[in-house]
């Protein structure tokens, strides 16, 4: 184990990543080793009195929410990943054309940060938040540091961009003929959702090898997300769509949308999974007391013979 | 030269290849088998916005689609018209259907032009804050007026002046928002991520 930094420059903001790297391998005495466990990160920007920093969970949020946003700025659909949810210490949103407010909470878990617990607020210009994404984005495209995060992009669905309050605000500069979206916006306003919450049965964990039962996501939305963050993930790294028979797998991941466990539903797909990019997307958690109960969603994956991949919540 | 004129069809033959360079851009999970309405006026906007800064402008995106070999989705200056005229504001709207791997080629296209106008990009978006910040009306800098003005009378003389999105920008501080906020969004596809940041944010709010 060795300490290595990273550091992504851009003119407005400079992104140092501090970590480990994994046991040097004897095969592959690579020049530039991998960064595999983040132990700090820093985020320099232009106009701020102090460097951003944290561990895992901020930088975690911060590229999160970053990526989030920028697809917001782009489509001027709200992005969900951009505005804070329960676990997220970073948020971004829009206070002007030209403007844009980065919001960082401190974490709860860090008692090292103020007890003051206010959130520090930066607010950067279009080209200064630009150049913020551009290191996330170079950071992302970086394979020797953290290979286990990289860009993960997929349209926000008609569900979420009908919820956000924001709606009406984003839609006004937006109307460029996107009258389509406004209309849809209107149609959303007096349709009140639905609520699809299927009855909460017990989840199979009685099937679980593990002794101690992870929890089971049963927010609807959060499952609808992370439906769709799954299959874009599979579908992104699925390259040989040639399999010979319909390849069905549980697939069990966290709130955050990594894969910590597969079960391969008969012995076909068994025998097929490494046809799959399972293996590769599998992550280990740490085992720590509070990862044991880390609330866990199970889904269907099917590997279609048609190259068509299938993401749907198991259903038992 | 050859001057009699091909009477296949512009949409069947444009689906038949699906050079390299865009299969790095996923397919949108998306039913239709066209675009949604939102991204042809979308892209037709940012190529307005890219010609408002290029001169000749429109003849460097053929010149580009040749460039990275993609003359057989992007042909020629009419059939380059006709993939943009699915915009649903345009003059010479059509019901045609802008496929997706059409789609893909003037987003891949477009980002490669914006990625030569990075500096230009900046500098423009630098001088809109200053002269914000200071209250200076955006027509003392020369270059933004020139840009602004270029946009403005592009948008007019092809867009459809009667239909209801169009006549949200009826007046040039309008037209000068949008504007800017297209030259917002050239700049974010330069990046690293540029091409598939656009592309992916083309389908926002349209999949299920």
């Amino acid at each position: 184990m060795k300490t290595i930094q990273r550091k992504y420059s851009l003119p407005n903001c400079t992104l140092f990543v501090e970590g480990l790297s994994e046991p040097i391998n004897e095969q592959s005495p690579s020049v530039r080793p991998v960064l595999s466990i983040l132990v700090n990160a820093e985020c320099h920007l232009a106009g701020a009195k102090q460097p951003l920093t944290g561990g895992r969970e901020f930088f975690e949020s911060l590229v999160t929410a970053v990526s989030g946003y920028a697809q917001e700025f782009l489509s001027k659909v709200p992005h969900p990943e951009a505005h804070r949810n329960e676990s997220g210490l970073v948020q971004l949103q829009q206070i002007d054309p030209n403007r844009h407010r980065l919001t960082v909470y401190s974490s709860a878990s860090n008692p090292n940060s103020e007890a003051t617990n206010t959130p520090v607020t930066i607010d950067l210009t279009t080209v200064q938040l630009f150049d913020l994404v551009e290191a996330v984005d170079q950071f992302f495209a970086d394979s020797q540091t953290l290979p286990t995060m990289s860009l993960q992009l997929a349209p926000v669905s008609k569900r979420y961009a009908g919820h956000t309050p924001q709606l009406t605000k984003q839609a006004v500069p937006a109307a460029v003929g996107v009258s389509s979206l406004a209309l849809a916006a209107i149609a959303f306003f007096f349709v009140p959702i639905p609520e699809v919450r299927r009855p909460e049965e017990p989840q199979p964990q009685s099937r679980s090898r593990s002794s101690n039962l992870a929890a089971a996501i049963t927010d609807t939305e959060q499952i609808a997300w992370l439906q769709q963050k799954l299959y874009n993930r599979i579908n992104r790294v699925w390259k040989t769509r040639t399999v010979n028979h319909d390849l069905i797998y549980r697939v069990s991941a966290t709130a955050n949308g990594a894969i910590v466990g597969y079960r391969s539903t008969n012995a076909i797909a068994n025998d097929a999974i490494a046809q799959t990019p399972l293996p590769n997307l599998l992550v280990y958690p740490v085992a720590t007391p509070e990862t044991a109960q880390e609330a866990l969603a199970q889904f269907r994956v099917v590997f279609g013979r048609d190259g068509v991949l299938q993401v749907s919540p198991w259903q038992s | 030269m050859n001057a009699s004129v091909s009477v296949v069809p512009i949409d069947a033959a444009a689906v038949q290849s699906n050079p390299l360079i865009l299969d790095y851009l996923p397919y949108p999970p998306i039913e239709e088998k066209g675009c949604p309405r939102r991204t042809c006026l979308q892209i037709d906007l940012i190529l307005l916005a890219i010609e408002a800064l290029e001169i000749g402008g429109s003849e460097a995106l053929l010149d580009v689609a040749r460039e990275l070999e993609l003359q057989d989705i992007i042909k020629n200056r009419v059939n380059l018209w006709r993939l943009r005229s699915t915009n649903p504001l345009r003059r010479g709207h059509t019901r045609r259907l802008l496929s997706i791997v059409e789609a893909k080629a003037l987003v891949v296209i477009a980002c490669h032009i914006a990625r030569r106008l990075t500096v230009l990009l900046r500098q423009l978006l630098l001088a809109y804050q200053q002269m914000r910040d200071k209250q200076i009306p955006l027509e003392q800098n020369l270059r933004l007026a020139n840009y602004l003005e270029r946009f403005r009378a592009h948008f007019r003389s092809r867009m459809n002046p009667r239909r209801s999105g169009v006549l949200a920008y009826n007046s040039d501080d309008k037209l000068n928002e949008l504007a800017l906020s297209l030259l917002g969004q050239l700049l974010f596809c330069t990046g690293t991520a540029g091409t598939q940041r656009l592309w992916m944010s083309l389908f926002d709010g349209e999949v299920e």
